[in-house]
């Protein structure tokens, strides 16, 4: 989404689906605020986070030169990583919650309820994004900013604040995520990088500019790493899943649910 | 300038040698001597690095999963074959590569974030395999017992390690030097910036990101090995995603796109870690934001700043060649000018047969639902001016884009000298003779107005890429005949500003006249321009006028596109219009002035001005 309104895509997001989960942790189990306020307050600071990176680290940059908005993100991502490891240890912590004391067994395979979770919340995630995309003012004035700026400026749209949004959004949606993956993954200050770079990944493979492409290919992604991680070992699983988005963009430069931009 | 530069170079070098014979024995702390070693072999992989990123514009993010390779490679040789250092460096240098290539082929054919993309992917592929395959790489543990180096009885000592490292990048320097200043290097430089206006000048774009990849592969393969055998132990940590980070953080301190500023980011980077070990846990956020700052006030890095530093206190330096003859209106072009390449010989006569220099039959072209070209047939005649018009989006622009390659026809066929040239990749056909130029002109910004015109003359350049790296005597002879006669091109079509100004700096006019003249660098049979006259001045487009007729004498037809009636009219032989993609009228000016037809579409208003 931040690729389509933007054309730029954030290194950092993988650094902030690390605050979400490093907050989480500090919130609720350090400070015991409940989860849904801890959650609320994540959501607020991702806001505000994402408007900052933007402002910070891809304004300056956009349509200038590709190397500047990549490199800018990546170094917001190691300040963020460094921050959370002076403040948070770096140490991997757990984040129990009621969800996962017990698993339940299906068919054998004991799975914890918050796994169960997560896809649920990603889904409503994705149809709360459609109906936003497609049904509401707002929505529409984003996807005029990413079908061509300009021109939905002198609509009077603010391309800018819609840039921007759209980055604050994205980071709370990161924050959301890394929330609700801490309890199963633990909370460290590193986790960030590689599940930025799969995001990316997955975002590529699904067509940069689509997010139902994104979250069917996000799906896939992550069941065949289950599989493959089951079966052989965890470097086996970031070796064919990464020859995996070689081959794709081999395949199809565009993603498999991406269009072709014209090239102008 | 360059007189002087050439007689400098010899001493530079010499000082430089003798520079490395005795550094050893200045610095005995072994500390800065390691340091420096690291600091050259980082530099070639740098080096390779900025070939790629610095000219032809691709961010790779994987660099140092090639690295590794070399490393790994010259490593096992050792370890588990035996292998001498020398014939190790040279397999595990092809092994990379020959990687590179590779994976040239999938990531080529896509640019910016997707070629970063499948970088990021190649380099944790890579940096897994070493974690994953104890058999041969002993996984996380790592490779240790690497031997020292030696050839037959001889024991390479640091020192003299240290002069095989410097010496091998004093190579890398000169060769990547020679290989910028090359036909490549401005190939490379000219897909970075118009990926369009290169392949229209005949380069195959594929081709010269493949070769730049394979280039900065084959250096960071290179500066594995020695990596290897001066670090003597590798593992998988040291080639991590923050390695290919660090080598691209480099090159854009140093000036991206500059030959020394790889050299000068590295000696001053990799001194850096060592600097931010004082802020300890906080280093990280110093290192991100010193990228921020760089990436702020410094994007054209330190050997850029300087770079455009002299040149504001030093124009001529660099603006120095003025040397246009003025006052001729007919401008004769020379013998040597028309016969390279063997194409245009005037009086030639360029057609054999049916009288059609390029014949179309039937396009059609559709963009989902809107169809721009519909079952256009026409023919061009050799030696004729022939204009296309029609009202905005009849297809004009459509069909010289079907043309010269750049859309492929959704129906019909298109004969160039009686050959089929339709489906072709705009390199392709660009070579077999046909030249263009762009509504928006396509130059390279960041090359000299002369540069411009010589990578026009790329498809009829002799020498290759081992003349290329070695600088001969015949290639520098053959690239000082292409820029006389670019300076000629330039002459031809009434250019009269600066020939080593940057392109981007010109006025509108003279990018006009660039690129008429880079186009006629590639001495087509048929010259395709798209509104050469839109917005240039009243004087500008009499210059215009006089210019396409001094075309027509040498031979090369050309297919107008303009709205500006009066030129239109004095100069075609034939014009043919066009509404909503169909041929509505064909014929001399006469006949399609008064054609009934044209004058209800298009013509009418200013037939009754005119």
């Amino acid at each position: 989404m931040m690729w389509a309104t933007s054309g730029t895509v954030n290194f950092a997001q993988g650094d902030s689906v690390m605050i979400g989960a490093v907050l989480g942790v500090t919130f609720c189990l350090d400070k015991g605020v409940p989860v849904w306020l801890g959650l609320i307050a994540i959501i607020i600071i991702c806001y505000f986070l994402g408007m900052g990176i933007e402002r910070v680290a891809i304004r300056p940059f956009r349509g200038v030169s590709d190397i500047g908005w990549m490199l800018s993100t990546i170094a917001i991502g190691i300040i963020f990583r460094n921050i959370a490891m002076v403040t948070f240890g770096t140490y991997e912590r757990p984040f129990p919650t009621i969800l996962v004391q017990k698993p339940i067994y299906i068919a054998g395979a004991g799975i914890y309820p918050q796994e169960i979770l997560i896809p649920i919340v990603s889904l409503a995630l994705m149809i709360g994004i459609e109906i936003f995309y497609n049904r509401t003012k707002f929505g529409s004035a984003l996807r005029a900013v990413s079908y061509n700026r300009e021109a939905a400026g002198l609509m009077g749209i603010n391309a800018n604040f819609m840039i921007a949004f759209s980055y604050a959004l994205a980071t709370s949606i990161a924050g959301i995520a890394g929330f609700i993956v801490a309890p199963v993954i633990l909370a460290s200050s590193h986790m960030g990088l590689l599940i930025g770079l799969k995001g990316f990944a997955v975002a590529i493979i699904g067509g940069i500019n689509s997010p139902r492409g994104t979250i069917v290919a996000g799906f896939v992604y992550g069941v065949l790493e289950k599989f493959i991680a089951g079966y052989f070992s965890t470097a086996a699983r970031e070796i064919t899943t990464f020859s995996l988005v070689i081959l794709i963009l081999l395949i199809s430069p565009w993603g498999i649910f991406g269009k072709k931009r014209k090239e102008t | 300038m360059n007189f002087s530069k050439k007689n400098l170079n010899p001493f530079l070098y010499l000082a430089i040698l003798v520079l490395i014979f005795v550094y050893p024995f200045i610095v005995k702390n072994p500390f800065f001597f390691w340091e420096t070693m690291l600091i050259c072999i980082i530099g070639m992989v740098t080096m390779g690095l900025n070939v790629l990123t610095g000219y032809t514009g691709l961010i790779s993010l994987g660099q140092a999963g090639l690295y590794a390779v070399g490393a790994y490679t010259g490593a096992l040789l050792g370890v588990k074959l035996g292998m001498s250092f020398f014939p190790a460096l040279i397999l595990s240098t092809l092994f990379a590569a020959g990687i590179g290539a590779l994976l040239a082929y999938p990531t080529i054919r896509v640019s910016g974030v997707y070629f970063a993309m499948v970088t990021i992917a190649f380099g944790l592929v890579i940096e897994n395999i070493l974690i994953e395959w104890h058999g041969l790489t002993k996984g996380p543990v790592g490779i240790d017992g690497i031997p020292p180096v030696q050839i037959g009885s001889f024991k390479f000592k640091e020192q003299h390690y240290f002069y095989l490292i410097a010496l091998s990048l004093f190579a890398c320097i000169i060769l990547t030097k020679n290989l910028i200043q090359s036909k490549y290097g401005r190939s490379f430089k000219a897909v970075g910036v118009s990926q369009i206006g290169a392949e229209t000048s005949g380069i195959n774009a594929l081709a010269m990101r493949s070769l730049a990849f394979i280039f900065s592969a084959a250096w960071a393969g290179a500066a594995g090995h020695y990596f290897a055998y001066l670090n003597l132990y590798l593992s998988p940590e040291i080639f991590q995603f923050d390695t290919s980070i660090l080598f691209l953080v480099i090159i854009i301190f140093g000036g991206l796109g500059t030959i020394l500023g790889p050299i000068v980011g590295t000696g001053i980077l990799v001194i850096l870690p060592e600097i931010l070990q004082r802020f300890a846990n906080y280093r990280l956020i110093v290192y991100g934001g010193l990228i921020l700052i760089l990436l702020y006030f410094m994007p054209m890095g330190l050997v850029g700043w300087l770079n455009q530093f002299l040149r504001r206190i030093r124009p001529n330096l660099f603006t120095a060649r003025d040397d246009f003859i003025e006052g001729k209106t007919e401008i004769k072009l020379s013998e040597a000018l028309l016969i390279r390449g063997g194409l245009t010989i005037p009086g030639e006569s360029k057609v054999a047969g049916n009288g059609f220099l390029l014949e179309s039959k039937g396009i059609t072209k559709r963009f989902g639902g809107l169809v721009a070209v519909d079952g256009l047939s026409m023919g061009i005649k050799p030696n004729t001016i022939h204009a296309l018009i029609g009202p905005n989006g009849a297809g004009k622009t459509t069909l010289i884009n079907i043309i010269s390659g750049i859309y492929q026809p959704t129906e019909g066929e298109i004969y160039f000298r009686r050959e089929k040239v339709d489906n072709l990749s705009p390199s392709v056909i660009s070579r077999k003779g046909i030249g263009r130029t762009f509504q928006t002109t396509q130059l390279f910004g960041d090359m000299t107005v002369c540069e411009n015109v010589m990578t026009g003359f790329y498809p009829h350049i002799h020498y290759g890429l081992i003349r290329s790296f070695l600088q001969t005597y015949s290639m520098r002879k053959e690239e000082n005949e292409i820029r006389e006669q670019a300076l000629e091109l330039l002459n031809f079509v009434g250019y009269k500003g600066k020939s080593e100004e940057l392109a981007r700096n010109l006025p509108f006019g003279h990018l006009r006249l660039v690129e008429i003249a880079r186009a006629l660098a590639l001495n087509p049979y048929l010259l395709l321009m798209d509104e050469p006259a839109a917005g240039l001045t009243g004087k500008e487009i009499k210059d215009l006028d006089n210019l396409l007729n001094n075309i027509r004498k040498y031979n090369i037809s050309v297919l107008l596109i303009e709205h500006h009636v009066d030129l239109v009219m004095s100069l075609s032989d034939t014009i043919t219009v066009l509404d909503y993609g169909r041929k509505i009228s064909e014929g001399d000016p006469e006949t399609v002035r008064n054609d009934p037809a044209v004058i209800r579409a298009y013509l009418g208003s200013s037939v009754q001005k005119g």
